[in-house]
């Protein structure tokens, strides 16, 4: 059986003792033989009998009669006592003392209490039972709410309360925006797809051009210009832009008909223009270059073009361009070049 | 203008071929092989023939993208009994590989190593590719202003990784010429590469890993000009044959240095023309085409002589005048740089292919010379 000493932590306890003969009548000693005298100043606990449950302080303990400050009913002999370490936990058992009374208040509340939450759980109308009614309802339960997710009609949203499930409506209304014509996925991925995407973010790509192609031509002594020939621009898939514009050019072999060692002779540029715009320069010559021995045939060259013109000219298809050889002049009277071409490598994006 | 078929060979409109010096056809897998451009779309491509005579369409070489050229195409292929192997750059940029198998039913199956970009990195036109005896494959490439470059497939498969020391530029070939060729010998495991400048002509063996360095070609650097649109090619006997075009004033024409214990030189002509070569590697009979290219009309021809003495030319066809210098209703050389020939020693035959800057197509002739030919570049 739980009593009250049981409640009391044996770290607490100085001393448990049972009364050896009755107290005084009015019940302000207790009579304990075997106490020791070193327990007065302390906290005593009565344990049974009439005045169970009382705390006291010790005033005296004098040849095994403890006196303590308050009376009430004689202490018998026989009955159950333990002396208290230290004064601070008069405060922890009173605090206990207070909080299991409280407990026991808030357990028989008639407002709060387990008699009033039997009541609510018991409640016809909110109950649980209540509740379970609700969930297990054909028409508004959780199957049916289940059903109506499930179903394809709540795709297309529409409905409202009064004829579905809270919950189905609001997914009902999340559908529905979905769905909206005006600023639903679908109007929003159309709108996506009429961004325009800048040029420059695309990727680029060459389109090939025709080959502009020269079979021969001389390069005299006294400067000239020598077209090349024209290239007509085909091939740019609508919607994208010349990005890059490079020139390539290569021949075959080269000759001297000067009957000397030769070579090109001063500044002397490749040029491009497009229709009629300006010509601008792809490659620049400074002189020296293609030495070639007296009546001699030499090798050809092929040189990537390092200048993008695309500063210069944007073509679009139908576009011509022009090459020439402007201020084309050699050392000698003549330097034949053979199988001349220049490739218009066009990048767009 | 557009060719239609004529009697003696059928017309590809749009299409191109490698540059004079470069290989665009073999025989494989029993059937006749042209390597061409598609200008439609600048991507390689080919067309196959069971009998040297009718041609397929052209089937294109997903992603070999080498460019659209007026003059030649930049690119090389050869093959070496089980596998084709292509080299390829676009308008002297860097040098890209791909092995292949060339398959009877006209298809070829790519290798699965797919195509090897920048095998040789820089700037390089005149790719020009072979496989020694062992099966390794060697690129020479050309770049303008520095030199020839030459590398060596330190794997035999379609992956490639250059083997040490390679790319390695060539002695002696800074001076901007462009001629130049690379054999493999049949007997040894050996390459050799022949290029020149303006003081002469320059043999370089590699012979188990090693270098024999430059070597002026003694005796027949006569010639004053710069090689030009080379072939270099090795007979079964490991003869060596460099034919080229250079020349100075009246010695301008097309020679033909033979090596066999130690280099010659035979005058092909004394004019400018532009050559393709073959030769039957067992008896060294040689084949020459040649088309004249003077830039006028009523002049330019095509042409051809074989045998081993290298007598005299057979006129295949004469400019007729008509502008722009029509040989015929059909045929068209007017840049003449651009065929190839295919000598089929089973049926006599040989078809050549002729290109024009705006009309291409190739012809088919039958001759009743019997030499037995194999198309250059098959060993």
């Amino acid at each position: 059986m739980n009593t009250i000493g049981n409640a009391i932590s044996p770290e607490l306890v100085a001393y448990n003792g049972i009364t050896t003969a009755a107290g005084n009548i009015g019940g302000t000693t207790l009579v304990d033989t075997n106490i020791n005298p070193v327990q007065a100043g302390k906290v005593i606990v009565i344990l049974s009998g009439a005045r169970m449950g009382e705390l006291d302080n010790v005033s005296t303990v004098i040849g095994g009669t403890i006196t303590i400050g308050t009376g009430g009913t004689q202490i018998p002999a026989g009955v159950r006592y333990c002396i208290l370490n230290q004064l601070g936990a008069v405060a922890v058992v009173s605090s206990i003392a207070a909080n299991v009374s409280t407990i026991l208040a808030a357990v028989t509340s008639a407002t709060y209490g387990n008699a009033a939450i039997e009541a609510i759980l018991t409640n016809a109308t909110y109950g649980l039972s209540a509740i379970e009614t609700i969930l297990t309802n054909a028409t508004y339960g959780l199957s049916a709410l289940d059903t109506e997710v499930e179903s394809s009609s709540i795709a297309t949203g529409g409905g409202s309360v009064a004829t579905h499930t809270p919950l189905g409506s609001l997914v009902r209304f999340i559908a529905d925006a979905i769905n909206n014509a005006t600023y639903g996925l679908s109007a929003i991925k159309t709108a996506i797809g009429n961004i325009s995407v800048p040029a420059n973010l695309t990727a680029l790509v060459t389109i090939p051009q025709p080959a502009v192609y020269i079979e021969e031509f001389g390069v005299s002594g006294s400067a000239s210009s020598i077209t090349i020939g024209t290239c007509t621009i085909a091939g740019i898939p609508s919607g994208l832009i010349a990005k890059h514009l490079f020139v390539h050019y290569l021949f075959s072999d080269r000759v001297d008909t000067s009957g000397s060692a030769n070579n090109l002779a001063g500044a002397q540029n490749l040029q491009v223009k497009n229709n009629s715009g300006t010509f601008f320069t792809a490659f620049a010559f400074s002189g020296g270059e293609y030495p070639t021995a007296s009546s001699a045939q030499m090798g050809g060259d092929a040189k990537r073009g390092t200048v993008d013109l695309i500063s210069s000219i944007v073509p679009v298809n139908g576009d011509v361009l022009t090459i020439q050889w402007t201020s084309a002049r050699a050392a000698g009277t003549s330097l034949e070049f053979f199988g001349f071409e220049c490739i218009v490598e066009l990048q767009v994006g | 203008m557009n060719v239609t078929k004529s009697a003696i060979g059928y017309a590809y409109d749009g299409i191109n071929l490698s540059t004079s010096g470069m290989i665009a056809s073999f025989i494989a897998a029993g059937l006749y092989w042209i390597f061409l451009i598609d200008l439609s779309n600048s991507k390689l491509g080919f067309i196959t023939s069971t009998n040297n005579t009718t041609w397929s369409a052209i089937t294109d070489i997903t992603g070999v993208v080498p460019g659209n050229y007026g003059v030649g195409g930049q690119y090389s292929v050869c093959f070496d009994g089980t596998y084709g192997h292509i080299v390829w750059s676009f308008f002297a940029n860097a040098v890209n590989y791909l092995r292949f198998t060339p398959n009877s039913d006209g298809t070829i199956t790519i290798d699965p190593a797919g195509i090897q970009s920048n095998v040789i990195t820089g700037f390089f036109f005149y790719p020009e590719i072979i496989t020694d005896k062992n099966g390794y494959v060697w690129i020479l490439a050309y770049s303008s202003g520095v030199g020839h470059f030459i590398s060596k497939n330190k794997n035999i498969s379609g992956t490639w990784t250059a083997d040490t020391g390679f790319p390695l530029q060539l002695n002696n070939s800074t001076g901007g010429y462009s001629g130049g060729g690379i054999a493999a010998l049949h007997n040894a495991e050996s390459v050799v590469v022949v290029y020149g400048d303006t003081n002469g002509l320059y043999s370089n063996q590699w012979v188990s890993g090693v270098w024999v360095g430059a070597v002026v070609m003694t005796g027949v650097n006569s010639f004053g000009g710069s090689p030009c649109l080379s072939y270099l090619v090795a007979d079964n006997s490991d003869n060596l044959y460099f034919l080229t075009q250079t020349g100075v004033g009246g010695n301008i024409g097309s020679y033909l240095f033979i090596y066999k214990t130690s280099w010659s030189i035979v005058k092909i002509n004394n004019i400018r023309m532009y050559l393709a070569f073959s030769i039957n590697l067992t008896d060294g009979t040689i084949w020459i085409f040649g088309t004249r290219q003077t830039g006028s009309a009523n002049i330019d021809y095509m042409t051809y002589k074989n045998g081993v003495g290298i007598t005299g030319w057979t006129t295949l066809y004469t400019d007729t005048g008509s502008s722009p210098y029509v040989l015929n209703a059909n045929l068209y050389i007017n840049v003449p740089n651009q065929f190839t020939v295919i000598y089929d020693d089973s049926n006599d035959s040989y078809a050549i292919k002729v290109l024009t800057f705006a009309v291409q197509m190739p012809v088919h002739g039958k001759t009743s010379i019997g030499a037995q030919l194999k198309v250059m570049g098959v060993i």
